[in-house]
């Protein structure tokens, strides 16, 4: 048999610097690492449940019915004329879409330090396949939604989808950055303060509060839209939902702004990220 | 021969964890005071501690080492001298805090055996899982696939089935196996060909053995089996207190380190067997440590009586012996102790009668403040025979016959107790003082 011969030897040079900021070229050698934890991710949850991805179905589901009796009819909150089902229905899975990565990876040094403190890999490998799982969850969520609007449209209700459709990855690109920026940040600080993770849950709450879910943007009064404009995930929900619905004028300020923040808080995580991830094993 | 592995000056250094900064608030008012310039709240004491060190440990210390392609070494060491804390930052765990290491070629590094296996998971769903943890592509585990399989023992119809059911020496088996095949130029093992039955511990070391031959890999190998390191390594390293003391040849170096008790220091007896220190007429047997109740320990609190007994055989009814311990802390001499064998006039000195003694040396508490105790024997001829050929010296140097950690009092007696802040410096001594307070002036 032929021995091929390498022609690239690896060098690794450890000291005690931080190492060279986001290495692409790593994190793509260990691309079938990051499918394998998805696909283990995946598996675990099939298995260990009743249900089994139906709970992807039935959580934005019951959580839209809940929204839709007590915002939409006891509170009579406007929906800019979509179906109030349909509009809390997009809110919420987008919301959870971007909550749940962002928990996930803001827990990723605690939960996984047992293998941390074995075996080296790029780190960053774990938040991104959070990441693709919540694609995957966010997909399924996703037909729901169209098929409930199929659905609405044949009971009458006016939709139409069209081509801007297409923008829907790039929306979940700029939420994914958000979340990975946004969680990697409290990774790198909950493993220290472990109090801080339970505040963490805590906020992420609030923030659904002040971010467009349940309510559009067109019901927030000028005096406050400034505060809206430093969340970078409300022009993210407002654009889903314009894609979606054209409910309303495509603002196209507030999205250059979003993007803006989003890339900065992506590439302050990244880089906090990759300086604790050195020497976190020793005081975790 | 290429070096693949070049370790130049390393050093890590660890926190003691005397002040507990896990809270963000505590943090938070550190910093607020080094921005105000007020006395940090969380500092260790300052007024009382001088020097800020005192609070830091060097688990490694300037360590230089040069790994040649093809070799197998063996890192010994007692706990706690350093071998893991290499092996972590190696394998690139945890970063060193001083100096560098370069790597020349593909590293593996198996700290543990199955790591990342998933109990929900099948064995064969865990074998690509825990290959690509170790940065093994897809394809090329599923061309080892069959040969990892095989070298685990692991029937083929039990390898869709979640390891859950697995028993552990199965898991273990499989989690070793997959490393065997791992595609790499240089391999880092921590006791894990201890795995399994003796069957597969010798298939696991002829394994690496192969492995080695075959295609010339290197590999670093940390054990406490002196069997594995002799049947394996081709070279050998001791590491003691954080640095390399001696390097060389398997043989010589695995005779040196388990003849050598200072590497076993910390064991509460030290008993000769057959290279006892002897003169003509005296024979040491053992030194132990105990507390007052006749448990034999290491770690005695402070607050502890220490009892130190001396066993010797009188050979020849011709001489008195005395018994003088010696004290060493951080290899300096800081007191010693005689028998009473000195409180009779140097005239009067009466000769021993041949047999079997053992005396008894009761240290009071407090006699040593917290920290570690080297304890050397002098057994000699009083009124002290000039001839060192008459007496017994043990050991040589200052690396002590006995040591003992002197540990810090949950008790509050003159202890720290719960005391919840930095405690003073450690010092030699902590002796109970008279002290009386009295209120001289109500005003």
């Amino acid at each position: 048999m032929m021995i091929k011969k390498k022609l690239q030897v690896e060098t690794i040079i450890i000291t005690s610097k931080a190492n060279s900021f986001l290495n692409i070229n790593e994190i793509l050698k260990y691309r079938d690492l990051i499918f394998l934890l998805v696909a283990r991710d995946f598996k675990v949850f099939y298995k260990q449940t009743i249900l089994g991805p139906f709970w992807y179905i039935l959580q934005p589901l019951l959580n839209s019915a809940v929204f839709t009796v007590i915002f939409g009819k006891i509170a009579s909150m406007p929906t800019d004329e979509i179906p109030p089902f349909i509009f809390y229905m997009s809110g919420t899975i987008l919301w959870s879409y971007f909550s749940s990565s962002m928990m996930s990876i803001s827990q990723v040094f605690t939960s996984n330090k047992d293998l941390f403190s074995k075996v080296y890999f790029p780190r960053l490998a774990v938040p991104i396949a959070n990441v693709i799982i919540n694609y995957l969850q966010f997909f399924i969520q996703f037909v729901i939604l169209i098929l409930f609007i199929i659905y609405f449209y044949f009971n009458g209700s006016s939709f139409s989808l069209d081509i801007k459709l297409l923008l829907i990855p790039l929306l979940l690109i700029q939420l994914s950055m958000i979340s990975i920026g946004f969680g990697c940040l409290f990774a790198s600080i909950t493993y220290k303060y472990k109090d801080l993770a339970l505040l963490l849950g805590f906020g992420m709450q609030l923030w659904m509060f002040v971010s467009p879910v349940i309510y559009p943007m067109s019901m927030i009064s000028d005096k406050y839209i400034y505060f809206y404009i430093l969340n970078p995930v409300s022009s993210v929900i407002e654009n889903f939902r314009y894609v979606l619905f054209s409910n309303s004028d495509f603002n196209l300020g507030l999205t250059l702004l979003s993007l803006f923040f989003s890339i900065v808080i992506f590439i302050f995580g990244l880089y906090i990220f990759n300086k604790v991830e050195k020497s976190f094993m020793d005081t975790i | 021969m290429t070096s693949v592995i070049e370790i130049k000056s390393l050093s890590k250094e660890y926190q003691l964890g005397i002040i507990g900064r896990d809270t963000f608030y505590r943090d938070f008012q550190s910093l607020i005071a080094k921005i105000l310039k007020k006395d940090d709240p969380n500092s260790p004491l300052s007024g009382i501690i001088s020097n800020g060190n005192s609070n830091k440990f060097l688990a490694l210390n300037k360590i230089n080492l040069d790994v040649k392609k093809g070799d197998i070494v063996g890192i010994i060491g007692k706990n706690g001298a350093g071998k893991s804390t290499l092996l972590k930052i190696l394998s690139r765990i945890t970063s060193p805090t001083e100096g560098s290491i370069k790597i020349t070629g593909k590293i593996a590094s198996l700290l543990e055996v199955g790591t990342g296996f998933h109990g929900e998971l099948t064995g064969r769903e865990n074998i690509f899982l825990n290959g690509a943890i170790n940065g093994m592509s897809v394809s090329s585990v599923e061309k080892q696939l069959d040969n990892i399989v095989k070298f685990s023992g692991i029937l083929m119809q039990h390898i869709d089935t979640p390891v859950k059911r697995y028993s552990s020496g199965m898991i273990v088996k499989l989690g070793f196996s997959i490393a065997a095949f791992l595609d790499y130029d240089i391999l880092i093992c921590d006791e894990v060909l201890a795995v399994g039955d003796q069957e597969f511990q010798n298939k696991a070391i002829n394994k690496v053995k192969e492995i080695n031959s075959n295609s010339n890999r290197t590999v670093l190998f940390v054990s406490h089996n002196m069997d594995s390191i002799l049947k394996l390594c081709t070279k050998v390293v001791i590491i003691n207190n954080g640095m390399i003391v001696h390097q060389g040849s398997t043989k010589k170096m695995v005779d040196k380190y388990t003849n050598s008790r200072s590497y076993f220091k910390n064991y509460y007896e030290n008993r000769w067997s057959n290279n006892s220190p002897q003169t003509d007429s005296i024979k040491l047997i053992s030194i132990s440590s105990k507390n007052n109740i006749g448990e034999k320990l290491k770690d005695f609190d402070i607050t502890d009586e220490i009892l130190i007994d001396v066993e010797f055989q009188i050979l020849k009814n011709d001489k008195n012996f005395c018994t003088n311990l010696h004290f060493y802390r951080n290899n300096n001499f800081f007191f010693q102790t005689f028998d009473e064998s000195i409180d009779v006039d140097w005239e009067n000195q009466q000769s021993k009668n041949i047999g079997r003694y053992k005396q008894t040396c009761k240290i009071p508490p407090y006699t040593f403040d917290v920290g570690h105790v080297d304890i050397n024997i002098l057994i000699f001829n009083p009124p002290g025979d000039i001839d060192s050929s008459n007496q017994i010296m043990e050991p040589k140097g200052s690396t002590g016959a006995l040591s003992l950690e002197i540990i810090e009092s949950k008790r509050i007696n003159h202890a720290r107790g719960n005391y919840p802040f930095a405690w003073a410096k450690d010092s030699l001594t902590r002796p109970i003082c008279k002290w009386i307070t009295k209120l001289e002036d109500e005003k």
